[in-house]
């Protein structure tokens, strides 16, 4: 081996200087030899050409030659001295020859191993093993075309199969990536990398060529030859916007090829590039750029996924809950931008591991930290100020991230001239810490905290304070090869203190208040390459304070009421399938059994039979001591089906039926700090839901450009509407103000997505229906008469366009444009006279609509320069909300001023909305 | 509260938010609703029904009544009052004096047979005002309402108010100007009016009811007491508290299903318009078709106790503070040329256009509105009966 180490080096060498090499097939050459060793041969042959020999001793051991020629060419030589043994040998541009057993050098050599050229061909998909173990060279293009050898060669030969296995991780931060996908083609043989980022691929012995993607990182690929089983790490680096893209032309995407549907997943660069009102990179405004997500109107950050209500997506920062993602009345998402990795939401073909919420879950993931240097990060806004450190302690071990997030809009508002303002305060700030703690290879620990908080006084009356908690736990346990599990524990909690003290007597205090402990326990098996399973049970412990409205100080009169606690226990457990049917088709088949649990003690109000539930009909209160005194649970069925339709393009269907347990109380169209949950007793039923859904995916110029076309149905019942006039807040017997309703909503989306390229984007068109029932037969209880009635955010027809244009490294321009038709609204449609003032009738609910709403944001990107070494990186960015200062109505109302009724149309934004901020990393 | 979350997110938006008229599309498919709107007082017997027709909200027609129906009111205990037509759609009677406890109810039986009937009503007991307070900034007035019962006979509050004050016209107008023809020529005048006529047009009393919807509940405290409810707010404007002014404060108790009533159709219309509004609904009135339960029923029968209060407020009691004693900018007097000798013209004649002359000068007249100088014209001289110096 050490002869062709050596060899191997002068080859590489040789190639580096690219030096010419004089032409061969003139050479002449003689040889006399009787019953010599190869290596004597070769050494006769070596002498008179120019050419190289390459081979293995080994393959020569017990073979001797006899030869007699002179003045003939080296080929002549070759062919008659193998000639009847199974010794084949290949030339290369004329001046090195490869010697083989078995087989010949396959010549089609990776792209950029040599300049060019192929002197022959072989049908051999193999190639030996000399041509490992190359001089390292620094460039990706080098370490994507060099061949890399995994295992060791033993008498087996290229028979059977064997494993290869690594880690996939971000060359700068040592982060694992978690999903990314590692395959080969013809036949496509993948698998994506488990919470570690670790893989484990079976493939044939021989050679391969593995393309590695991962979401915001640069695509890239792997020659290996597999002789046995063995590792292989693979370092990602992120896809800075390079002038020239290097287009890796992997057959298939993951959009294609996975059995994902209706999942989005955006990283951080993705969002960067998206203009917000205010300047700051916001995740949930991103997510309102995807088709089949919507929100009723511009200061919320309630998503409505597919037509399903703000209360049923399942929104999960590091594995633990989130009930309120809003700071400043929905100005600001709760997240701080400078930590996020990225944020994976799904509309459909929800696996069964996630549980607990009808509409979608939309997972935020931090950054593991910097395990390799010192970094950090941070920006300086129009209304928010913001920095982030990511810090190694242990070098490629652990890593500790800090972030905190505040505005400054409290000092703002003293500068605004009207007293009532003035007099206002509104504030809010986040903080999130990290740790990751990579122990050995097999196990890994996160932690995660966060905090935050928001409060605002209007006018020096009520004031307002919300705040989130979250700690999250998680190890990452790797049993084998073939089992992962993942052990992961969070608490949750929000609450909110409203208060007022101007008036003595009836100065309140108002608290509402829930905590959530979970528990989990995930399994990842992976037999074989047909089968990728997952399994695992969790628990949910809710405690709720559903609100106490309470004197404050002495003179207060406030009668105090404070609602029993409700407790409850929510379980899960779960099974799912990823089975791939031959080439073109693959299955999920999952189930998830969930559980809730009521839980003492507790007062429980029974109605009579036939009733509506209103207070008079109470016949019967029961009094539960603790433990569970109320059950609910049933089958949760999840299976995606995918078919390859050709090349570029596959066909997907997915059913998903779900189970939540736990409502929100909200009676205003957006989301409010007063919203509360609700746990599932005995008379609020668990919220079931199903979705129907099938999409065609195709994508052209070599994946540049994805399209897809998605149609779903789905239904829900026991979603909560209120009566009118109902009062959610500190309300005791709340189900005598809530009527169920059953939900029906459909819709299709098209999406054409381009993420490569100098113009990059997407633009999506969706058109979808949702409409809500009232289930009861009182007519107290009923809606618009029990009939179908467009819920608040059925809005049918939503554009959105979303483009980057990069000008050069350092400068590029983002637009976004939004088209949706305006959301339902209730409509006076006549008006009266009482006691001497005009008075209004309303239309049934939700059968007119506000102005449909369009809105153009710009923003400009400006990058300091681009040396990647720089201390800090500083960038600039200017943005227009709104740039056509259209004044897009939010809602419409109607008011009595002085006895007449005036219509007005209320718009959050009336005019471009110009911000600057700075953001910059070292 | 709702209104200062909706100015701060203005704010916030860069002070760029904002709210446009909003005319809402062509709603033409409305059918045209009744409206009754009946009121009793059983204390002092007064009771009246108005039916009308409800309008097309851009209507600016006058109210359609509806005469020639039958209307009656029928006591738990048999009796039967009848409320003759009395024009402009109202049907009254003065004798209905009910004792409290009493339940009542209304029938109408409109010309084309529509028969309407409410639910019995009760007529509870109101409990007096405990006080009626202000509190005075450099904007306008606060009022505040406080009103308490021994027993939880009734827990829900709706309150009117009425208010009078004392105005001084902007000017007093010193010069009649007077034009009368003779021949072919219009002649003009200026002469001096007498004091007595100036004074008459100098201070005048002016009038505004509520319109809006108050309601209190002390439904959440121990005990049923209203403290300080937030009343009402009047501004300095029309120099209100200038010179004297007095408001009467009206108080019925109601039940709980007329407070949801009222309550729900003040939300619908006075409480919106910020970006956390409930869902408009309608609240079923206790009135139904007899007939046709499906009939949506405009108005609401009410059967009330009435308490009231009244109070003055002299300008020592209201702090510092600016206005206008004019109307504004209507009052900004013109200063008109009498004569002009060169044209033999009188810019006066031709642009006086019945103004008042405020003063006069050689050459010169400063003309204001004839609002602004007669305050009789936008309010009255007659002294009310209630009014104390």
């Amino acid at each position: 081996m050490k002869f062709f180490r050596h060899l191997l080096v002068l080859f590489c060498c040789t190639m580096l200087i690219g030096k010419a090499w004089p032409q061969v097939n003139a050479e002449k050459l003689t040889i006399d030899a009787d019953d010599l060793p190869w290596q004597q041969v070769a050494e006769i042959l070596q002498k008179q050409t120019s050419s190289r020999l390459y081979y293995k001793l080994e393959d020569f051991d017990t073979i001797r030659f006899s030869i007699h020629k002179s003045n003939v060419s080296l080929k002549t030589i070759l062919d008659e001295l193998f000639q009847n043994t199974d010794l084949q040998y290949t030339t290369y541009q004329d001046n090195s020859i490869f010697i083989t057993r078995n087989q010949a050098i396959r010549a089609s050599l990776p792209i950029g191993f040599f300049s060019s050229g192929i002197v022959e061909k072989s049908e051999d998909d193999e190639i030996p093993e000399f041509m490992l173990n190359m001089a390292a060279s620094s460039t990706e293009g080098n370490l994507e075309s060099r061949l890399l050898t995994i295992g060791r060669g033993n008498g087996n030969g290229t028979n059977g199969e064997a494993k290869i296995s690594g880690y996939i991780k971000d060359v700068a931060t040592g982060e694992p990536m978690i999903g990314a996908l590692i395959y080969k083609e013809n036949p496509r043989v993948g698998v994506a990398t488990n919470q570690l980022g670790f893989y484990t691929l079976t493939l044939p012995k021989g050679r391969h060529e593995l393309f590695i993607q991962s979401v915001g990182m640069r695509d890239t690929k792997r020659q290996v030859l597999l002789l046995s089983d063995g590792k292989l790490d693979i370092e990602l680096r992120e896809d800075i916007i390079p002038l020239r893209e290097i287009i890796i032309e992997s057959e298939r995407d993951e959009n294609i090829n996975s059995l994902n549907m209706g999942v989005e997943k955006l990283d951080i660069r993705t969002l960067k590039q998206i203009p917000t009102a205010f300047g700051e990179t916001d995740v949930l405004k991103v997510a309102l750029t995807l088709p089949g997500v919507q929100s009723v109107g511009e200061s919320t950050t309630g998503l409505n996924v597919r037509g399903g209500s703000t209360d049923q997506n399942l929104i999960l920062y590091n594995e633990a809950t989130i009930y309120n993602p809003s700071h400043l009345f929905g100005f600001f998402s709760a997240f701080n931008p400078d930590v996020l990795k990225s944020v994976e939401i799904y509309k459909s073909g929800i696996p069964a591991n996630y549980g607990g919420r009808l509409s979608s879950v939309l997972e935020i993931a931090t950054k593991d930290g910097n395990k390799k240097k010192f970094s950090g990060s941070g920006g300086i806004g129009s209304l928010t100020t913001r920095l982030a450190f990511e810090a190694p302690i242990i070098k490629e071990k652990l890593s500790v991230t800090l972030s905190g997030r505040t505005t400054y809009s409290d000092w703002l508002l003293r500068y605004v001239p009207d007293d009532a303002i003035k007099n206002s305060q509104a504030s809010f700030y986040d903080l999130t810490a990290h740790i990751n703690y990579n122990i050995n290879e097999q196990n890994s620990i996160d932690l995660t905290g966060y905090y935050s908080d928001d409060r605002f006084k209007l006018n020096s009356d009520t004031s307002y304070n919300y705040q989130n908690r979250a700690l999250a736990f998680k190890w990452k346990h790797m049993l084998n090869d073939k089992f992962f599990s993942v052990l992961t524990s969070s608490y949750s909690g929000y609450k909110y203190d409203i208060y007022s003290s101007q008036n003595p007597v009836n100065a309140f205090d108002l608290k509402y208040n829930i905590d959530q402990l979970n528990t989990k326990l995930d399994f990842n098996y992976f037999p074989n390459e047909t089968h990728d399973v997952d399994f695992g049970i969790s628990s949910i412990y809710y405690k709720v304070l559903p609100g106490s409205f309470l004197p404050r100080g002495f003179e207060s009169l406030v009668i105090p009421i404070d609602n029993e606690e409700e407790q409850g226990l929510e379980s899960g457990i779960y099974v799912g399938d990823r089975i791939m049917v031959g080439s073109k088709l693959s299955v999920y088949l999952g189930l998830r059994y969930s559980m809730f649990n009521a839980l003492g003690p507790r007062e429980i109000y029974s109605y009579a039979d036939g009733f509506p539930k209103e207070e008079s009909t109470i016949i019967d209160t029961t009094y539960y001591g603790s433990g569970p005194y109320h059950t609910y649970h049933g089958p949760e069925y999840r299976a995606s089906l995918r078919y390859l339709l050709g090349e570029n393009a596959s066909l997907k269907f997915s059913y998903n039926k779900m189970r939540q347990y736990i409502h929100m109380l909200s009676n205003t169209t957006s989301i409010s700090p007063t919203d509360t949950w609700k746990l599932s007793d005995p008379n609020i039923k668990p919220q079931i839901g199903n979705q129907y859904s099938i999409g065609l995916y195709k994508n052209f110029r070599s994946s540049a450009v994805e399209t897809s076309v998605e149609a779903y149905y789905k239904d829900s019942r026991n979603t909560l509407d209120y009566k009118g006039g109902a009062n959610l807040i500190a309300n005791e017997i709340i189900e005598t103000d809530v009527v169920p309703t059953e939900g029906m909503a459909y819709g299709v989306e098209f999406l054409i997505k381009k993420m490569k390229g100098k113009i990059n984007g997407w633009v999506s068109y969706t058109y979808s229906r949702s409409f809500l029932r009232t289930a009861s037969d009182h007519p107290s209880e009923t809606i618009n008469n029990g009939e179908y009635y467009p819920s608040n955010f059925d809005k049918p027809h939503d554009f959105t366009l979303v483009g980057n244009y990069k000008f050069s490294r350092r400068f590029n321009i983002g637009l976004n444009a939004t088209y949706s038709t305006g959301r339902p609204v209730t409509l006076p449609l006549t008006k009266f006279d009482l006691r001497e003032a005009e008075r209004l009738h309303y239309s049934n609910r939700n059968q007119y609509r506000i102005p449909d709403y369009f809105r153009i944001d710009l923003s400009i990107n400006i990058e300091g320069n681009h040396k990647v070494k720089k201390i800090a990186h500083g960038s600039w960015t200017f943005a227009v909300y709104n740039l056509t200062g259209r004044r897009n109505a939010y809602s419409v109302y109607f008011v009595a001023e002085d006895g007449f009724i005036n219509g007005y149309q209320l718009s959050i934004f009336g005019s471009p909305i110009p911000t600057v901020t700075y953001n910059f990393s070292f | 509260m709702k209104h200062h979350i909706y100015i701060l997110i203005l704010c916030l938006g860069a002070l760029l938010g904002c709210r446009d008229p909003f005319e809402p599309p062509a709603i033409r498919d409305f059918d045209e609703l009744i409206v009754i709107d009946a009121n009793v007082n059983g204390t002092t017997g007064q009771s009246s029904v108005v039916l009308s027709i409800s309008k097309a909200l851009n209507s600016e027609d006058a109210t359609a009544y509806i005469s020639g129906a039958d209307v009656y009111l029928q006591s738990a205990g048999g009796a039967v009052y009848d409320l003759p037509y009395q024009g402009n759609g109202t049907y009254g009677a003065n004798n209905v004096y009910l004792d409290y406890g009493d339940k009542i109810k209304l029938h109408v039986v409109t010309s084309e047979n529509g028969r309407y009937e409410s639910e019995y009503e009760e007529f509870i007991e109101t409990p007096e005002i405990d006080s009626v307070t202000f509190d005075a900034d450099s904007e306008g007035v606060q009022f505040y309402v406080s009103t308490h019962n021994t027993d939880n006979s009734s827990l829900y509050y709706k309150w009117e108010y009425f208010e009078t004050w004392v105005f001084r016209s902007a000017f007093d107008s010193n010069y009649i100007y007077d034009t009368y023809p003779n021949g072919n020529l219009i002649l003009s005048s200026i002469r001096k009016r007498n004091a007595l006529q100036i004074d008459s047009m100098r201070f005048c009393f002016r009038d505004n009811i509520s319109t809006k919807i108050l309601l209190g509940t002390s439904e959440n405290l121990s005990e049923n007491i209203i403290s300080e409810n937030e009343l009402f707010y009047s501004s300095h404007a029309q120099g209100r508290f200038k010179y004297r002014y007095s408001v009467l404060v009206k108080q019925n108790a109601l039940t709980k299903r007329a407070f949801d009533y009222w309550s729900i159709l003040g939300s619908n219309t006075e409480d919106v318009g910020s970006i956390f509004d409930k869902q408009p609904s309608n609240f079923e009135s206790n009135i139904v078709n007899a007939n046709n339960a499906d009939e949506a029923v405009l108005g609401y029968f009410s059967v009330f106790s009435e308490t009231e209060k009244r109070i003055f407020i002299d300008p020592s009691e209201i702090p510092e503070h600016e206005t206008s004693e004019t109307l504004g900018d209507l009052c900004n007097p013109e200063v008109l040329r009498k004569w002009e000798p060169d044209i033999g013209y009188s810019p006066l004649s031709a642009e006086i256009n019945g103004r008042y002359i405020v003063i006069e000068f050689a050459d010169e007249a400063s003309v204001s509105s004839a609002k602004c100088c007669d305050c009789r014209l936008t309010g009255y001289k007659e002294v009310p009966d209630f009014w104390e110096e």
